[in-house]
């Protein structure tokens, strides 16, 4: 029970943060995915089901502070959460370039998916390659900095973390 | 094997499913109202807001005192400039009210008694996804704030409330293209509706604009009150440039508010 309000903290942290200090295009006009990177996190350390769960409440709650609609986030951050879920048990996970071809792989998974899902609905506005190219950068580039963040949170808040495995 | 990796991808499998399933039903229908969730994050995302702003305002400040010198001078300057023009429309007013009551008209004083029925509210965040499509404020129905309720500040038009809840509310903002505002060119009088040029440009466009209109760069582009949601007269930008189409000019619209700055908004509340 422990584990898992520490990791429903760690996601409403994730969206209050993403809502406010990081909602602002700062770098190349996009900002961190922090919902994302939690969800490959979770993928990545936990596997494809606790990224998919992680993806998907973390995706469902940020929805509901956006104008498209709820469901569309969550479904490409569940995709995201379990490519990075399959993906670790072929890698390294201490290596550096695991996480970021991880981070990588998910991202590119998950932008498209929400294009794809955008295009289906009628939703699509027009969107330049730099669109595309830049969040996925700035999330790779992230996620090396963040993860072992993340990991030494949830080991010292819990040492049985849901999230990592034993 | 087969069997181990089936079951490792069952909840995912049904998760993305229901996301599927959920998207498609707010899609047609709209889930109900999401009050709880704009209630819940209001405080986090308020404390967030104001810890930045608190930062942001040492930095400042500590920034600030080497242009002071230059900066005061320079607004004893615009103040007498200001004085000058207050003076002369003054003047105007007085002219105005007079020929007002030649004409047996009846005095409307719109702006005193708009800003008597607003709400002043704190922008606490802003949509993650589409930045320039929506943002959080710290009013909600405990506020007499309700859907649909337009939203100004000092500048222009903000847009509209779109979902309340008890302590927050979303605001579309009229970046976003699915929001239209009746409007019209201030100088030559050209009616036409203002819209979101969306994607991630920052602009609006005005489009039905007359076809023999002569737009000009930097008209200045206000509400009409066409519509009724928003009240007349309140700017919405200036014109960028203009396209002539078939039956109809298209204008881009350089929008009044600078939205990359918002940080209080006012709500009009129903008469």
């Amino acid at each position: 029970m422990k584990r898992l309000i520490y990791l429903l903290l760690l996601i409403i942290l994730a969206i209050a943060l993403q809502t406010t200090i990081f909602a602002a295009p700062t770098l190349f006009n996009v900002a961190p995915n922090l919902i994302l990177l939690l969800t490959i996190f979770a993928g990545f350390h936990g596997g494809e089901v606790k990224g998919s769960i992680v993806g998907f409440t973390g995706g469902i709650l940020l929805d509901h502070f956006s104008v498209h609609p709820v469901g569309l986030g969550a479904f490409s951050q569940t995709i995201a959460g379990t490519l990075s879920g399959i993906l670790r048990s072929r890698l390294y996970r201490e290596s550096i370039f695991a996480q970021l071809l991880v981070t990588f792989i998910a991202s590119v998974a998950s932008l498209l998916s929400f294009l794809l899902l955008k295009l289906v609905f009628g939703l699509l506005s027009p969107i330049t390659p730099e669109g595309i190219i830049f969040p996925v950068v700035i999330n790779t580039i992230l996620a090396p900095l963040l993860f072992p963040v993340l990991r030494r949170l949830l080991k010292e808040g819990d040492r049985n973390s849901w999230m990592l495995d034993k | 094997m087969r069997v181990i990796l089936h079951r490792k991808l069952a909840i995912p499998l049904i998760l993305i499913f229901l996301s599927l399933v959920i998207a498609t039903i707010d899609f047609r229908r709209g889930i109900a109202s999401p009050a709880f969730t704009l209630s819940f994050f209001s405080p986090i995302q308020q404390r967030i807001t104001t810890s930045v702003q608190w930062f942001l305002n040492i930095r400042e400040r500590v920034f600030m005192r080497f242009d002071l010198v230059d900066e005061r001078e320079k607004l004893i300057r615009d103040i007498k400039l200001l004085q000058f023009r207050v003076a002369m429309l003054e003047e105007v007013r007085l002219e105005n009210i007079r020929l007002k009551r030649l004409l047996q008209f009846k005095e409307r004083e719109e702006f005193s008694e708009l800003l008597g029925r607003t709400v002043s509210a704190r922008v606490i965040g802003r949509d993650p996804v589409n930045w320039y499509q929506a943002l959080f404020i710290d009013r909600g129905k405990d506020d007499g704030v309700t859907a649909g309720m337009p939203v100004i500040n000092y500048e222009g038009i903000v847009g509209y409330i779109s979902e309340v809840g008890f302590s927050a509310a979303k605001v579309r903002l009229i970046l976003s293209n699915d929001v239209s505002v009746g409007a019209i060119v201030q100088r030559i009088r050209a009616k036409g509706v203002v819209t979101g040029k969306g994607g991630a440009t920052g602009l609006c466009k005005m489009i039905y604009l007359p076809i023999d209109a002569d737009i000009r760069e930097e008209d200045i582009v206000v509400s009409s009150g066409v519509g009724g949601k928003y009240p007349s007269g309140i700017r919405l930008g200036s014109v960028l440039s203009v396209v002539k189409e078939d039956y109809f000019q298209r204008a881009i619209i350089f929008p009044a508010v600078d939205f990359s700055k918002l940080e209080e908004v006012l709500v009009l509340k129903e008469k």
